[in-house]
């Protein structure tokens, strides 16, 4: 199979056009579930090498510490994982919104992570999905880690892929100091099959 | 609603969730044809139910040992009783990708199986269902607790 080492300006374009959609189905249902303003960003759409991923996902969040879940999802040739990167400075503040209890305990925030997990990613993986006409199977989410640096959250040691095309969306919040970061990462060989399916998409 | 209405929806429902499950669902008749195939099973093996629909399963995934399987599975098909495999015996049946192909750091998707037998109306058993079960989570954290004892048993 031929490598994809960049995309062009069209496939580049149409990808940011779908997420685009995607994600705001999701800033619509987390903006639902929160009651407040869900600001959008344009997503950015890169294919990354392994040895610029760690660099990368560093660049995304500055903060000394956050906490990550990734989930994946196959279907039709396409595979991948929505990873959500959150920075840990924003959990009193989504405590607040999601009218947890101030004094939190380490369960809590975790339901507090996986809440805010389930919409991002559940709403951008099945947008993505239906725009593309697939059905996506998702496993369960995993945690990557919680309260670290996010340079401990991958091990690319043991990794087994080359590069990947990511789509990165930041999500904040208007008035609360909220931030995290949703990386929608797919796997080289699903990137061939979806260029092809973008290319009808393209044509007209 | 009536009730062969309510009915029917119950069996869409159940249609519905067979098809989203994270499990793989594959039923098998007497000579391993495959006659369902799930919608997990459609989207790892990347093969839809009509391209596997009447094929022989080792014809079409030739990772699965023939004789191996047989051997359980007629157990099934005999004595009308379930067997089990765990990815400790063989860590895959079907070669799948691992459901985390970006963070995740085995090469492949591990299994544990569940062949049950179907019974007809008779009792015979002329089918088997095998259900497939994503482990590879609780695989890796078994390898690295393993690799964490011996480090420490060598000390």
């Amino acid at each position: 199979m031929p490598e994809v080492t960049a995309l062009t300006e069209d496939e580049r374009d149409c990808y940011q056009e779908i997420t685009n959609v995607a994600m705001g189905q999701a800033a619509d249902r987390l903006a639902r579930l929160l009651g407040v303003y869900v600001v959008l960003p344009i997503p950015n759409v890169n294919i990354i090498e392994r040895s610029e991923f760690k660099m990368t996902i560093k660049s995304l969040e500055d903060a000394p510490s956050v906490s990550a879940v990734c989930q994946g999802f196959i279907g039709a040739g396409v595979a991948g994982e929505a990873l959500l990167i959150f920075n840990d400075a924003s959990f009193k503040d989504i405590s607040q919104l999601l009218k947890y209890s101030q004094t939190q305990t380490q369960e809590e925030e975790l339901e507090m992570l996986m809440d805010v997990a389930n919409v991002l990613n559940g709403a951008c993986i099945q947008g993505i999905g239906k725009q593309l006409d697939i059905n996506f199977s998702q496993s369960h989410p995993v945690i990557l880690g919680r309260h670290r640096p996010i340079n401990e959250l991958l091990d690319e040691k043991h990794a087994t892929w080359q590069r990947t095309m990511a789509i990165e969306i930041n999500y904040t919040i208007e008035d609360h100091n909220i931030n995290c970061d949703l990386l929608l990462l797919f796997t080289e060989e699903s990137v061939h099959h979806m260029n092809r399916l973008i290319s009808f998409l393209l044509e007209d | 609603m009536t009730d062969s209405q309510l009915e029917m929806t119950e069996l869409h429902w159940l249609m519905d969730i067979l098809q989203t499950i994270d499990v793989g669902l594959v039923v098998l008749d007497r000579s391993y044809s495959i006659k369902l195939w799930n919608g997990f099973m459609e989207n790892h093996s990347g093969i839809s139910p009509d391209e596997v629909k009447g094929k022989n399963l080792f014809s079409l995934f030739d990772e699965i040992d023939e004789d191996w399987f047989k051997k359980k599975a007629e157990s099934v098909f005999l004595l009308n009783t379930r067997a089990f495999t765990i990815s400790e015996q063989r860590p895959y049946l079907f070669r799948f990708h691992n459901n985390h192909p970006i963070t995740g750091r085995a090469e492949f998707m591990h299994q544990n199986a569940t062949i049950i037998p179907l019974n007809n109306v008779d009792g015979s058993t002329e089918h088997i269902c095998l259900i497939v079960y994503d482990v590879t989570n609780s695989a890796m954290s078994k390898r690295d607790l393993e690799g964490i004892k011996s480090l420490l048993d060598a000390r």
